[in-house]
C-alpha cells in the first residue's frame, strides 16, 4: 500500500517534468535562437538542472530523512548567513533591483530556496521536540517566531516578497496544526498586516503591481502588460489550444513565457485540456503526499512532510492564481515544470524527503 | 505522536492472543484497519478471546499459523514475548513485512505524554507511584503496560495533555522504531533473561532502545550508582537526570522524585502519595499476621535480583519460600542475603534441587510438595516477630498459571492458617 504512494508520487513528478521539458522548450526556442543562436539552449541547460536534481533527490531518498534533524540548525544557519551574502554587491548577483542570485559560471543559485528548505525542516525539528510544550508562549511560539522572523526579513530584504508570503505561510500553518495557541498566532498575523501594507503600498512597483492586478487595463503598456498577455495567452488557446508549439504568445509578447508564466503557454497551445491535465496532475501529486502524511509516525516526519507538501502546493498555487489573473503578480515558478534552475532542483529534492517519509515504518 | 489515520485500511495481522493482543486487535478494529490474529496455541482461553474479537470483524486463527495470514499485510504487530525467531515473525521478514510492537502500535495512536519505565526490577512500583502521583496532582494520567494493563487498552481514552505512566520490558522495547516517551526511565540492570539473551549486551541493547528516539527537549531518568547505565546513557540526546538512594527514600522512591520535579509536581504531593501507597499486589505485599507471624506475598519475583531486591527490604528475620521453574538461575548473589537475613527456608517446585544445593550448609533447608504444605511449614517454624517471605526466585509455571495465582494461592493458604489458629 505504502509502496504503491511512492510509485504514484513518482510517476506524476516524472509526467510533470516531461510536460515541463516540452513546454520550456516549445515557449523558448525562439527566444533562445534570437538571443543565443541555439534554440536548445534553455532545454540544455533545463535537462542538466532535471539530471543534477534527480541525482540529489535519489540521494535524499536513500537516506533516512530523521537523519537530517541533527542538522536542523547547522542547515538553517548556513543559510542564514548564505542570505546575508547574497546582500552584498559584488557577491550577489543584481538582476533587476533584486539582489537573489548568487552566479557561478554556468549555475546560479538562489540561497532563499535552501533556507526555505532549512526552515521547514527547523521548524519540524523544533515542533518535534517541544511536544505539547508549543502551548507555551516563551517556550513554544516566541523561539521559532524570532528565528522564522529572522528568515523572513532577511530574503525581504533581497527583495522577494512571494517567496516571504509562500514561506511565511508555510510555517505559519506548520505551527498552527501543531498546537501553537490561535490566539499567539492571530496576533502576530494582526501585527504583521500594518507592516505588510506598508511594504506593499510603499514599494511603488508593488504598489503598481497591486493596482494593475485590480484593473490590468489602466496601464496595458505598462505595469498591466504581462497580466494582459498572459490572459490573452490563455484565452486564445480556447478549449483544445492552437496546438503545440504554436503559440503567438511567446513570440515576444510575454515576458517570462519558460519561467513564470509558463502556465499560460501551456494554455494557449494545449487549451483548456492541457492546463486542467497541469491541475489534475498537481491535484493527485498532493493526495499522495497527502497519504504520506496519514502514513507518518513520528511528528518529525509528519510536520517535515507537511512543510513540503505546503510549500509546493502554494507554489503551485500562486503561480496558476498569477498566470490567470486571480492574484497579483509575483515572481514565483511553477514546480517541476518552470524553467527555474535553483528553484527546480529544490522542489526536486522536496519530493525525494517525501518519498523518504514514505518509507517510515520500512526502516529497521 | 498522534496519527489517527495511520491504520486506517491497513491490513494487519497480529500474532499473539494473549492479553495485550487482544486489547492491541481491537484497537486497530477499531481505527479502521482490517485485522487478522494468529496464535498457535488453540485453548480454552484463546478461544473464548477469539470469539470476543469476531464480533468487531476480526479473523481469528488458532493452533497454527498459516503463512496466508502474513502475506500481503502491510504490517504485523507482535505480542510481547514473541520471539522475533517464531514463523509468523521469519516470514514476515523474508516478505519484507515491517513488524511492531504492541506499544509502538498504541504509541502511534495516543496523544499522550508518555513516560516509560524500564529496569530489572521495580517497574511495577514506580510506574504506579508515578500515575499515582500525577493524579494526586490534579492531572488526568493512566497507568499501563506491561503490568495487566495493556496500553492498547487505554488509547481511546486519551485526550490531548493527559500523562502515561507506562511499563515497558525489554522485550517489549525490542520491538520499538518511533516510540518516543517525553521522560524514559531506567530504574536498574542486572542479569536476568538471560535465556532469551545471549549476552548481557545484548540485553543492554534492548534496555538503551527506551531513549533512542529520544530529543534534547526529551528527559532521561537513570541510577546513579549504576555504571553500566551511565555509561549506555552517554549515547542519549536527552537531558540525563540521575536519582539515587538515600536514607530516607529508596531507589524507587528517588527515582518517582525525580520524575515528579521534572514534571514541576509538588514535593508534598509526592509525599502524600508514598504515605498512602501500600505497595503493589504480589510485590512485597501485607498478606497478614498471625499471632506475630508476618506474612509476605512476594509471588512476583520470578528472578534472583527480585528476591535480592526484596530481602535487602524486609526488616525481620524470616522463613522464605522459595522455587518454582529454573531457567539457569546463578544463585550466588543471594547467599551472602540468606546469611544475614534468612533464618530458615523451605523449599517447592522443579527448582528445589538446584536451590538447595546454592543454599545447603548455610541455613536449614525444608521441601514441600505444594504451596499450602510450605506455608504450613514456614509458619511452625517461624517464631513471633519474624515474617514468612514467598519469594520464589523462579517462574511459576510448573505448578501454577502464572505468578499471579501463585501469590493468590499464597494468600489463600495464609487465611486459612488464621482460621485455624
Amino acid at each position: 500500500m505504502v509502496r504503491n504512494i511512492r510509485i504514484r508520487l513518482f510517476n506524476v513528478t516524472i509526467i510533470l517534468i516531461s510536460i515541463g521539458l516540452i513546454m520550456i522548450y516549445s515557449a523558448s526556442s525562439i527566444y533562445a535562437w534570437e538571443r543565443y543562436s541555439d534554440s536548445f539552449f534553455f532545454l540544455k541547460r533545463h535537462l542538466s538542472f532535471v539530471m543534477i536534481g534527480v541525482a540529489l533527490a535519489f540521494l535524499v531518498m536513500s537516506v533516512d530523512y530523521r537523519r537530517l534533524r541533527p542538522y536542523a540548525r547547522s542547515l538553517l544557519l548556513i543559510s542564514l548567513l548564505l542570505l546575508v551574502l547574497v546582500l552584498i554587491p559584488g557577491l550577489g548577483r543584481e538582476i533587476s533591483g533584486a539582489r537573489r542570485w548568487f552566479r557561478f559560471r554556468l549555475l546560479s543559485f538562489q540561497p532563499s530556496e535552501l533556507a526555505s528548505i532549512a526552515l521547514i525542516i527547523y521548524v519540524a525539528d523544533f515542533i518535534a521536540r517541544r511536544g505539547s510544550m508549543i502551548k507555551s508562549f516563551w517556550r513554544g511560539f516566541l523561539p521559532p517566531v524570532i528565528v522564522i522572523g529572522a528568515v523572513l526579513c532577511l530574503i525581504l530584504l533581497q527583495p522577494d516578497l512571494g517567496t516571504v508570503i509562500a514561506l511565511g505561510s508555510v510555517v505559519f500553518l506548520m505551527l498552527f496544526i501543531s498546537g501553537v495557541k490561535v490566539s499567539y498566532l492571530l496576533s502576530l498575523v494582526l501585527l504583521s498586516l500594518p507592516a505588510l501594507y506598508l511594504l506593499v503600498f510603499s514599494v511603488p512597483y508593488r504598489r503598481m503591481r497591486i493596482l494593475a492586478f485590480l484593473n490590468p487595463w489602466a496601464d496595458p503598456k505598462g505595469s498591466g502588460f504581462q497580466i494582459i498577455q498572459s490572459q490573452i495567452a490563455l484565452g486564445s488557446g480556447g478549449l483544445f489550444g492552437t496546438g503545440l508549439g504554436h503559440s503567438r504568445q511567446k513570440l515576444f509578447y510575454l515576458p517570462a513565457a519558460h519561467t513564470d508564466f509558463i502556465f499560460s503557454i501551456i494554455g494557449e497551445e494545449l487549451g483548456l485540456l492541457g492546463t486542467m491535465a497541469v491541475i489534475i496532475l498537481f491535484i493527485i501529486f498532493i493526495q499522495q503526499c497527502l497519504k504520506i502524511l496519514k502514513n507518518t509516525r513520528d511528528r518529525f516526519g509528519y510536520f517535515l512532510a507537511l512543510g513540503l507538501t505546503l510549500m509546493i502546493c502554494l507554489k503551485a498555487i500562486i503561480n496558476i492564481g498569477v498566470s490567470c489573473g486571480l492574484l497579483p503578480t509575483k515572481g514565483l515558478p511553477l514546480p517541476f515544470i518552470s524553467y527555474g534552475g535553483s528553484s527546480f532542483i529544490f522542489d526536486i529534492i522536496s519530493v525525494g524527503i517525501l518519498m523518504n517519509i514514505a518509507r517510515t515504518g520500512e526502516y529497521p | 505522536m498522534r496519527n489517527k489515520d495511520y491504520f486506517k485500511g491497513k491490513k494487519v495481522t497480529v500474532v499473539g492472543l494473549a492479553r495485550s493482543g487482544i486489547s492491541c486487535a481491537r484497537l486497530l478494529a477499531k481505527s479502521g484497519a482490517v485485522v487478522s490474529v494468529t496464535d498457535s496455541q488453540d485453548t480454552a482461553a484463546t478461544r473464548a478471546a477469539r470469539s470476543r474479537l469476531l464480533t468487531y470483524g476480526i479473523k481469528v486463527e488458532l493452533g497454527q499459523h498459516t503463512k496466508g495470514l502474513i502475506r500481503g499485510r502491510d504490517l504485523i504487530v507482535a505480542s510481547p514475548g514473541v520471539s522475533d525467531k517464531s514463523l509468523p515473525l521469519r516470514w514476515a521478514a523474508g516478505l519484507g513485512i515491517p513488524v511492531i510492537g504492541e506499544i509502538e502500535a498504541a504509541w502511534i495512536l495516543s496523544p499522550a505524554e508518555v513516560i516509560a519505565v524500564t529496569g530489572s526490577n521495580g517497574k511495577t512500583t514506580v510506574t504506579t507511584l508515578i500515575g499515582m502521583v500525577l493524579k494526586e496532582a490534579g492531572k488526568r494520567a493512566v497507568i499501563c503496560g506491561n503490568i495487566g494493563n495493556p496500553f492498547s487498552r487505554e488509547v481511546d481514552k486519551l485526550r490531548n495533555g493527559d500523562f502515561v505512566s507506562l511499563e515497558v520490558s525489554s522485550f517489549q522495547l525490542e520491538t520499538i522504531r518511533d516510540f518516543k516517551p517525553r521522560i524514559a526511565v531506567i530504574l536498574n540492570f542486572s542479569r536476568n533473561h538471560l535465556d532469551r539473551y545471549h549476552s548481557m549486551r545484548q540485553y543492554l541493547a534492548a534496555k538503551t532502545r527506551i531513549f533512542i528516539n529520544q530529543d534534547s527537549d526529551d528527559f532521561l531518568v537513570i541510577n546513579r550508582q549504576d555504571p553500566v547505565l551511565k555509561k549506555a546513557a552517554g549515547k542519549a540526546r536527552s537531558r540525563l537526570v540521575s536519582f539515587s538512594p538515600s536514607a530516607k527514600f529508596n531507589a524507587n522512591q528517588a527515582a518517582v522524585m525525580v520524575v515528579s520535579s521534572i514534571l514541576g509536581i509538588k514535593r508534598s504531593n509526592v509525599l502524600r502519595v508514598f504515605r498512602r501507597f501500600k505497595g503493589i499486589e504480589h510485590r512485597l505485599e501485607e498478606a497478614g499476621k498471625i499471632s506475630g507471624v508476618r506474612f509476605i506475598n512476594d509471588s512476583k519475583s520470578t528472578t534472583v535480583d527480585a528476591t535480592v531486591w526484596a530481602l535487602s527490604n524486609v526488616d525481620y528475620p524470616c522463613i522464605l519460600i522459595a522455587g518454582g521453574r529454573e531457567k539457569g538461575n546463578d544463585y550466588a548473589p543471594v547467599r551472602e542475603l540468606v546469611r544475614r537475613k534468612v533464618r530458615e527456608a523451605v523449599l517447592i517446585g522443579e527448582a528445589r534441587g538446584r536451590i538447595s544445593r546454592a543454599l545447603g550448609g548455610i541455613i536449614p533447608l525444608h521441601e514441600a510438595a505444594s504451596l499450602g504444605e510450605a506455608v504450613r511449614i514456614a509458619f511452625s517454624r517461624a517464631a513471633s516477630g519474624e515474617s514468612v517471605l514467598l519469594s520464589p526466585m523462579c517462574k511459576s509455571f510448573d505448578m501454577f498459571a502464572n505468578y499471579e495465582e501463585r501469590g493468590r494461592v499464597f494468600k489463600a493458604a495464609v487465611r486459612l492458617l488464621a482460621r485455624g489458629a
